[in-house]
Formats: C-alpha cells, structure tokens, sequence
C-alpha cells in the first residue's frame, strides 16, 4: 500500500533513520539535519499545524537531497522522500522560501536547453531533424553532442531513429527537482506538443525519461509517445550487434533514475557484454548503487557535497585499478569524471565498438 | 513557532571552532541545533505532535576530522569550561547525546578511515564514525565479518557502539563489542590522547574506556578483531512448551561450550509476533497467502492455528485502540488468550563458521535442544528470522502514529534468577504498559531479556512522559531487585542514572575515580552514566 504524503511524513518523523546509511548526502555530509528522516521530519514541521517559524535556512534541508531513491529501496513502507521533497521545495518556493543558488533557475534551464537543441541542430544532419516518426531521440542537455553517435549507432543497427523538430534541449527534470512545479508544468506542455507525432521517444537523461513518464501525466501532462532510455531501444537490437572481441574491464555505474526509478538494469549490462566488455560491478549495484551526486539539483545548491558523493563513488574504481567507468547516463558520466579514472557514455562505447567490429 | 536563537555562548565559540576545523564543520544555526537537540530516546518523542522540538540543543555542533582536530577542541572546551557531548548517529534510547547543559556536539561522522585491515591478525582498524552498514560491508566485500549486527546497524556508529557496550544480534558467538575490541583511542578530558594500542596490554585497558558514554572523553579510533565471513550457515526454528523449557535448552547449550551465532527464545505472545501471524477475525477475509506459503502456515499451526490468528487480531486492535490505555487489564486479557490458544514459545538458533565445524556444531546444538524438549520445526524460523531482522524497528512508526509509544529494556541476570527476573518485571509494568519479551544474548552463565512495552501516549501536557516514567520505573526498580544489570546493551545515558547506584553500589567509585582522572573539568557529557 503506499502510503499518502501526510503519513508518509509522519512515519519518517518518528523512524530511527533506518535509511541514513544509503543517503549519499547525508554519508557525505554527517550532519542529522540532512538524514532523510530530519529532511521529511523537517517538511512536516513546516506544513504541519505546529508549523515551525518558516525561513529560507530552515528550508534548505529539503534541498540537501539528490532525489536518487535509495532511501526507498531501504524502507520497508515504500516511501518516497526523494520525490516528497520536491514537492517540498514547490511549497517553499511558492512560500518565498525558495533556495537562493536557485533563484534564476527557470531561466538557467530554459537558456541551457536552448544552447544544447542548438549545438544538436548544428552537428546534426537537417533530414534527421522531424515532427514525425517512429522513434524521437533527445540527448538530453549535458549531452547535445550525443544524438551523433545516437544516431550513428541506431543507423548501423536499423533502427528507425530522428531527432524531433523544436523540442527543446532538455526536458524539464531539473525545473521539478527545483520547486519550479509552474515552469515544469509549461515546459512539459512544450515537450509534449514537439513530440505528439512519435510513437516513441527515447531520452538519454534518465532523470528527464522519468519525469517525461511519471510526472508529465501526474502534472496533467498527456505524452503521445512511450518513452524509453537509449539502453532499452538498442537492447531491441541487441542480436543485430556484432559480438565484440575483448575490450578490457570497465565498471558500470548505474544512473539512480535508470536503475531504481525506471528498473533498468539489465540493458546496459547485456549492451556492454556483447561488444565485449567486460563489467565489473560495484559492491553496491543495480537497486542498491550509489549516487553520483548529480540529481535533485545538488551540484546547484550544495556543490562540494555533490562532489564529495562523486568521490565516494569513485573509490572502488580507484581501489581496484580499473581505470574505467561506464554510464547511461550524460549527467552522471559528466559527474565521474576525474583523474586517472575514464569515465564514459555507454552509447559512445557501443557506437565505437560496432564501428570498429 | 520560533526556533531556538543563537546563544551567546554559541556566537563566541564558533570563531574558535572555525579555526580549528573548517568554517563549514561549525554551526550555530537554528536547524543544525535543533537536529541534535534529541537522540531516539521515545521518551523525547513524546512531545513532539505538541509542538516540544527537543529541550536540549547544543550551543553549537562541530565536525572534526582529525584527531589533533578533537584535541584542539577539548582544550577549548576546558579553557571555556563548556559541557562537550561525543556524538556517533544519535541513535541511542536512553538519551546519552542530550546537551542537558549546552555546550558542544562533537559529531564524530567524518572521522572514517578505513585504516588497515591486517589479514594476518584478523584485525580491522577503523576511525570512530564509521556507520555500522557501511563499516561491515567494507569487511564483507573484503571475505571478512565483525559479527557485530546490532538491530541499529544502519543508523549506529563504531563509537557509538564503543561507547554503549553494544551488542549484536550474533553476540552470542561472536561477543559483544567489547569483546571485540582490540585497541581503542580516545581523547580525553584533558586532551590528551589514549591509544591503548601502544601499551603491551592495550586489550584491557581499552575496557576500562568502553562502556564510557561519553563521559570521559571521544573515541575516535578502534582496532577490531575480524573474522573471515562464514562459509556456512544453520539456521533452525524449535518449538519448546513453555519459556522457562526453552531458557533451560540454551542453558544446556551455551554450558556445554557450544557457540551458536543467533540464539532467541520468543515467549508465547512475541513468538505469534516474531513470527509475523496474520491476525484475522471472523469478519475478515483469509490472508494472503505469506512468501514461505505451506511452511509458514505450518509454523502457524504449531503455535495458534485459526484461533492464534483471531486472538493476535483482537491484540494488535487492542494495542491500537482504546485498551491500551488499560494496560492491567489487557495483559491479562492476552495472557487469557494465550493460555487458551498458544501452543508454546519459538525457539531459533543458527550456527555458522567454517563448514565442517560448523555442521558439527549444529548437530550437537540441535541434538541438545532436542533432549531439553524442544520439537524441530526445520530451517524455515529461522530463514524468515534473517530475512526480517531488522523489520522491528520500522514497526516503532506506526505505534507513535497510532498515538502510543513503544519502548524497549535490555536487562541480564544469572541463569539462577532469570526466572524471576522475567515474572518480576512483568508483574512490574503489567498495570502501566502492554509488554512482551523475547531472550537472547546467551552466557554459559546468564542470559539478556529484551522487555518490549507498548501504552497509550496520553494528549494531555505532561501526562504521556508521567507514564512513560512510570513505566521505566517499574521496570528498573523491578529489575535491580533480582539483581539483575540494568543495560544489557544500550547503555545507561540519562534514562537510567539514577538507577546505577542501585545497581553498582560502592563499585561507582570506580568510576567517579575514572572520572576525575580522565575528565578532572567535567567538560564531557555532564549528567550521564550517573556521573
């Protein structure tokens, strides 16, 4: 049974914390107030009927989260405090209570997503710009780059793939993450119209396919196409992929949003197999992996945390002298970047490999 | 309603503190304050629909991450004379982390080193902050164990478990914490640090630390005895007629030399509960069907049946309803019931090591208990044991929403008087709390009992801590009057101070000595430990 956010709430305000220790943001930081539980205990207070005096500080613990869902892999009554603390930080941004790193966040994204459509309109060849077709492709805004290999790889494979006409950059994620619950809405309507002429669309941001599937229709949104990630569409063709000769180890990350809020794990793996790769899993893998730190608009509001979770996360790789990492994701692959440790897009290894086989 | 406003106290430390550590592991704001102006004592939970957000917050929190850094900030604390509380995840229940005096929270969670693990020795050295999931995953992933899976493990730290005498669920084969412990580092009320690992006979040295609270100074390091992970594992559900049948089984056991890793005796109504029965009534439907289906259905029969199932329905209705405000008359209602329909106490241990020992060990244990009267039900008790070992914690939620508050109590006695001591505090708090016990935490010469109350929290200001007390009292006074230790593993903190000269009589000059040699300006956690 799920539980409604009222009782949600509650159930966190009296739980001794029993989430804590696979909250990235709180093992990074080790501070109580930005335990899942003080967080949602902190929510309650706020809209409760013993409201506490309400300020932008107090606030702020509900932006202390990366919206990851590891939290509720480890509750036994299913809640949901990555997705109730944006419903938070909506309350707290129509409250005037809004966290101040966000203040311009509408018109960031809006700009962001207009250099990246622009970027992709400019490496992109113009045919594969439509309003119509089988499957939309959307990079995502980290990765506007993307849809040439994206492209590149579902030509080699047959895979009926374009790139929709005036869409923009992104698709809105980060607007829901930041309280803007209006400007998502409107974005999300934009979205959707770009998109009414595609039986399906595939969104390389994990983070964005999930509110394309989830909350554009919970935000009175209706979106023609089915939404998929690029792992699942190309894992459709995983048989037409060559099998690769041996190209090394390399560990995969899985995206927080692919793996826990949309349930796929299995793709990427397969993917990464039949070219060859061998995968080298994290102790903490698939429903239960970590963080990069990158969601819920943390690397905005509390940047040196968002790096300190990075760098946990990273640890292993380090440790075992792998040298690689892989993701499906452009936020997270942007996120693991650092010394000595490769981080790369799934796509761009399969697209590589099938190029070479 | 207004937070708490900077303090004075607060405003002229944290220039101080900034120098020490970072100006972003000092907080004086309302929110940081307020978050560790409560631990998970239920009792501070009691006001919260009222509005009470916790009645002690420090004047500030800070988070070293070295220990010159913990050094550096003792010695302001005696320059300013200001109370310092050691602080891990502030999951205790007997609020040991309450800054009843102000002062410092020194939050210790970014100290979390990983600092050896010596596969020679079998030893593991750890800073102090480690979360007690994130510490034995690191041991996991490696081939080796602590042993060490108290039912806080996701939410405690090492130096809380130093500083409690925690125990965990396995204790019963691998020990309690301080059976451990290797070697400890501590710094002191003076400030200076204590690393008993340099002394030739460091291991018990260190013992004279834990168990500490936080009243002589912060851990901030421990070297640990590790074990290589199991190769297998025996896990055995038995049903015994009655509690006293059963503690006569693990006696028998543990006297023999025989170490299982799990040993827990239910009495009549916790073994309904620890096994999860769905209670039913007559108007309701059949209940799905559970994920161990015939087996658990088995279980049922051997320990209620259909009218096990009614009568644990008419008890959780009760336990959320009105009869729990009648505390008196629901226990007896239950022990009615039980007596009527239970059939008999569950009884689930498990052994586990290296394969071949192991297997031996669990003929012999099972062989045991059998000749002590206990009928084998077969591994599935306990695999739903290990599968649902934590589930109890997640429970406390729906009793405190249910307007009630739950509580736990940990005692431990002699094998001679576990009797009584089981009758006796039950007869103690039976007229102000519903209660339930299960046994666990077996000795060759005693045995711990884990005391579960439930009572209705009263709205009326004041009334549901009056309670509350009322039934901690009992429990206690109840307790130490058949000579049993009044915190098998949770330690005394500031819910059982006053308890402790009962229990420890002129032995507390012992640690009064301890005191006023490792903390001679009282700056650590005034008002604990019965300090």
């Amino acid at each position: 049974m799920t539980l409604d956010l009222d009782t949600s709430l509650t159930y966190c305000t009296y739980c001794p914390k029993l989430c804590r220790h696979v909250c990235p943001v709180s093992s990074a930081e080790g501070r109580e107030t930005v335990t899942p539980q003080t967080k949602m205990a902190t929510m309650r207070l706020l809209r409760g009927r013993t409201a506490i005096e309400a300020t932008v500080e107090v606030a702020a613990s509900l932006y202390a989260c990366t919206g990851c869902g590891a939290c509720t892999e480890a509750c036994h009554h299913d809640i949901t405090p990555g997705r109730h603390l944006f419903t938070g930080r909506a309350e707290a941004e129509r409250a005037g209570l809004g966290a101040p790193a966000l203040a311009t966040l509408p018109e960031r994204v809006r700009a962001k997503a207009q250099r990246a459509a622009l970027t992709t309109r400019e490496l992109v060849a113009p045919q594969r710009f439509t309003a119509a077709g089988e499957t939309a492709y959307l990079p995502g805004c980290d990765d506007p780059a993307g849809a040439v290999t994206a492209l590149a790889l579902a030509d080699r494979l047959g895979l009926p793939l374009d790139v929709p006409e005036g869409t923009p950059g992104c698709a809105g994620y980060p607007l829901l993450a930041g309280g803007f619950d209006d400007a998502f809405r409107l974005h999300a309507e934009t979205v959707a119209r770009s998109l009414a002429g595609f039986r399906r669309v595939a969104v390389a941001c994990p983070s964005c396919a999930w509110a394309m599937k989830v909350e554009y229709p919970a935000h009175g949104v209706p979106l023609a196409p089915e939404v998929v990630h690029p792992t699942e569409l190309f894992a459709e063709a995983l048989q037409k992929i060559p099998v690769g000769e041996a190209r090394g180890e390399a560990f995969y990350h899985d995206p927080c949003y692919l793996a826990r809020w949309l349930g796929v794990t299995e793709e990427p793996r397969q993917l990464l197999q039949r070219v060859g790769v061998s995968v080298r899993e994290f102790s903490r893998s698939r429903a239960e992996g970590v963080c990069c730190g990158g969601g819920g608009v943390l690397p905005l509001t509390a940047p040196a945390t968002a790096d300190a979770i990075a760098a946990w996360r990273l640890d292993e790789v380090r440790e075992a002298g792998v040298g690689s990492v892989i993701t499906a994701c452009p936020t997270c692959r942007r996120r693991l970047e650092s010394d000595g440790v490769a981080s790369r897009s799934l796509i761009d290894v399969l697209e590589e490999a099938t190029r070479t086989a | 309603m207004p937070l708490p406003a900077p303090t004075t106290r607060g405003e002229a430390l944290a220039p101080a503190l900034r120098s020490i550590t970072a100006p972003d592991r000092v907080s004086i704001t309302p929110t940081d304050r307020l978050a560790y102006a409560r631990d998970l004592w239920p009792r501070g939970l009691l006001g919260l629909e009222a509005g009470d957000l916790g009645a002690h917050p420090p004047d500030a929190v800070v988070w070293p991450e070295t220990v010159e850094e913990v050094q550096a900030i003792v010695r302001l604390a005696i320059a300013e004379r200001v109370p310092i509380v050691p602080y891990g995840a502030g999951s205790g229940v007997c609020g040991g982390t309450l800054a009843l005096r102000g002062g410092l929270v020194v939050d210790v969670k970014r100290m979390r080193r990983l600092v050896e693990i010596d596969p020679a020795s079998l030893t593991a050295t750890f800073d102090a902050g480690w979360i007690g999931e994130h510490l034995e995953h690191e041991l996991e992933r490696r081939g080796f164990t602590l042993g060490h899976f108290p039912s806080s493990i996701m939410c405690s730290t090492l130096g809380g478990w130093l500083a409690a005498r925690s125990a965990g669920q396995c204790s019963s084969r691998y020990g309690k914490i301080e059976d451990m412990v290797r070697s400890v580092e501590l710094v002191d009320g003076r400030a200076e640090v204590i690393d008993t690992a340099r002394e030739p006979d460091g291991e018990h040295l260190a013992q004279l630390l834990v168990g500490s609270e936080g009243t002589l100074g912060i851990f901030t390091r421990a070297r640990l005895q590790i074990r290589p992970a199991p190769e297998a594992r025996h896990l055995r559900g038995f049903a015994v007629p009655r509690v006293a049948a059963g503690c006569e089984a693990i006696r028998r056991v543990m006297q023999r030399g025989l170490r299982p890793a799990v040993v827990r005796l239910y009495d009549e109504l916790d073994t309904l509960m620890a096994l999860g029965i769905h209670a039913t009534s007559d108007a309701e439907p059949p209940p799905a069907p559970a994920p161990e289906g015939a087996a658990l259905d088995r279980w049922i029969d051997e320990f209620g049946g259909r009218e096990g199932r009614r009568a644990l329905g008419a008890i959780r209705r009760a336990v959320v309803g009105a009869a729990l405000s009648h505390p008196r008359v629901l226990n007896r209602a239950v022990d009615a019931v039980l007596g009527r329909v239970g059939r008999g106490c569950l009884l689930v241990i498990g052994v586990e090591g290296d394969a071949r020992l192991a297997e031996a060990e669990a003929n012999a244990t099972f062989r045991e208990i059998e000749a002590a009267g206990g009928r084998d039900l077969g591994p599935g008790p306990g695999e739903h044991w290990l599968r649902h070992r934590y589930d109890v914690s997640f429970k406390l939620s729906r009793v405190f929403e249910a307007g009630a508050f739950g509580d736990t109590m940990e005692v431990a006695v002699s094998w001679d008087r576990l009797m009584d001591l089981y009758r006796t505090v039950r007869e103690a708090v039976a007229p102000h709390a519903f209660i339930m016990a299960h046994f666990s935490h077996a000795y060759p010469d005693g045995c711990s009992i884990y005391f579960t109350f439930a009572a209705a929290a009263p709205t009326e200001p004041g009334e549901a801590e009056r309670r509350y007390d009322a039934v901690w009292r009992a429990a206690l006074t109840a307790a130490t009057s058949v000579g049993a230790t009044i915190s098998h593993h949770h330690g005394v903190g500031l819910s059982k101070a006053a308890f402790m000269p009962s229990e420890h009589g002129e032995s507390m000059a012992i640690l009064r000595a301890l005191k006023e040699a490792l903390d001679p300006h009282h700056v650590f956690n005034p008002g604990k430990l019965g300090l």
